[in-house]
């Protein structure tokens, strides 16, 4: 599972983040460094679709929040993940 | 490092820099950097640079792109020579064996010669000559010697010279240098005529016609490398590119429409 973009709004979940500290919880969560192209890249993305938004910072370091229909998005897909995940396990347990 | 990652986040198109511009500085001071992250922000800054682009723009950088990969690739593949030759075959009837069967003359030499391979395009004659000639060194160094004698004999064509009135057939041998195609087809018309001499002495004593050979045309020294050419190449990488062009622009132009979430 290494969709830049469910990494990045995994990472806004619990609260806003600036691009570095997301960069460092996403290594820390799910052991993948999402490279700064890649990160900014979803940032993007996510910011155009209106599932991220930046939250007001005189710091250059830009904090984000996720926004409600980021949340939903991230819900649909933690729990198709989820789906996955487990009927992977359930099949592995009975091979 | 990071003033190089500074320097390619310029790649980034302008609108996206007057956005993002500072923030992302601030996370390539922050982070310590890694020898992908080159390749990482090189490869963003292209991906939002097409995202900005138009319609024609990308097909016009695919078509372009195609063409150079095409290009380049001709660059790549080495060229490869190949030397004819033409044996006539006397008489030009098909043996007793092969008229009863109603076979046409194109087949009673193609029915003949493959009686005669084994005798030519056996692995002792051709290791001979790959070791006198020094050929595949390449792949002498990689491969066992079966492999590359299987290697030339995919590289050797015996066909009857079909559209023409003579009874005769074709010899070619497709090799990178034209020099040593040359040699290799001079061999292996050598081979063919001793083999030929052998199978009717063998047929003489069973009272069998028998065909004779004689070279027509010596094998010749190719000139031009056969296969496309460069501009070939670039032509069919220009009509690859114009479809993927097509394509990525429809794409990147559905996949820049706000996605809905579903209920």
């Amino acid at each position: 599972m290494s969709d830049p973009s469910v990494l990045v709004l995994s990472s806004l979940a619990d609260g806003d983040k600036h691009g570095y500290a997301m960069m460092d919880d996403i290594e820390r969560f799910a052991g993948v460094r999402l490279g700064p192209g890649t990160l900014y890249g979803a940032i993007t993305r996510l910011e155009q679709r209106g599932w991220i938004i930046p939250v007001k910072s005189e710091d250059r370091r830009q904090p984000y929040s996720i926004t409600p229909s980021g949340r939903e998005y991230l819900n649909e897909q933690l729990t198709n993940l989820s789906r996955i995940v487990r009927a992977g396990l359930r099949r592995l347990e009975n091979a | 490092m990071k003033r190089l990652l500074k320097l390619l986040a310029r790649l980034y198109p302008s609108s996206w820099h007057r956005r993002y511009g500072a923030e992302f500085e601030a996370l390539l001071e922050d982070s310590t950097p890694r020898i992908q992250d080159l390749c990482d922000v090189f490869l963003g800054a292209l991906k939002m640079q097409i995202t900005t682009w138009n319609f024609t723009r990308i097909t016009l950088a695919a078509c372009l792109a195609g063409t150079l990969a095409a290009v380049a690739l001709s660059f790549a593949i080495p060229s490869h020579y190949i030397s004819h030759s033409l044996i006539l075959v006397n008489p030009p009837v098909a043996p007793a064996a092969a008229n009863d069967r109603g076979a046409s003359t194109n087949s009673a030499i193609r029915s003949y010669l493959i009686n005669l391979q084994p005798d030519v395009l056996n692995r002792d004659s051709l290791s001979r000559i790959i070791e006198r000639l020094n050929l595949y060194p390449r792949e002498r160094a990689n491969m066992p010697l079966d492999a590359v004698v299987t290697k030339m004999q995919s590289n050797i064509y015996i066909k009857p010279a079909e559209g023409t009135n003579l009874s005769a057939f074709i010899v070619q041998f497709d090799y990178p240098d034209p020099n040593l195609a040359q040699k290799v087809n001079e061999e292996l018309v050598s081979l063919f005529m001793s083999a030929n001499l052998a199978h009717a002495q063998a047929d003489h004593t069973q009272a069998d016609p028998h065909f004779v050979f004689r070279v027509m045309d010596a094998p010749e020294l190719p000139q031009k490398p056969t296969g496309l050419n460069r501009i070939e190449m670039g032509a069919i990488g220009l009509l690859i590119g114009l479809p993927t062009g097509l394509i990525l622009a429809l794409v990147i132009r559905l996949r820049q429409k706000p996605l809905t979430v579903s209920n």
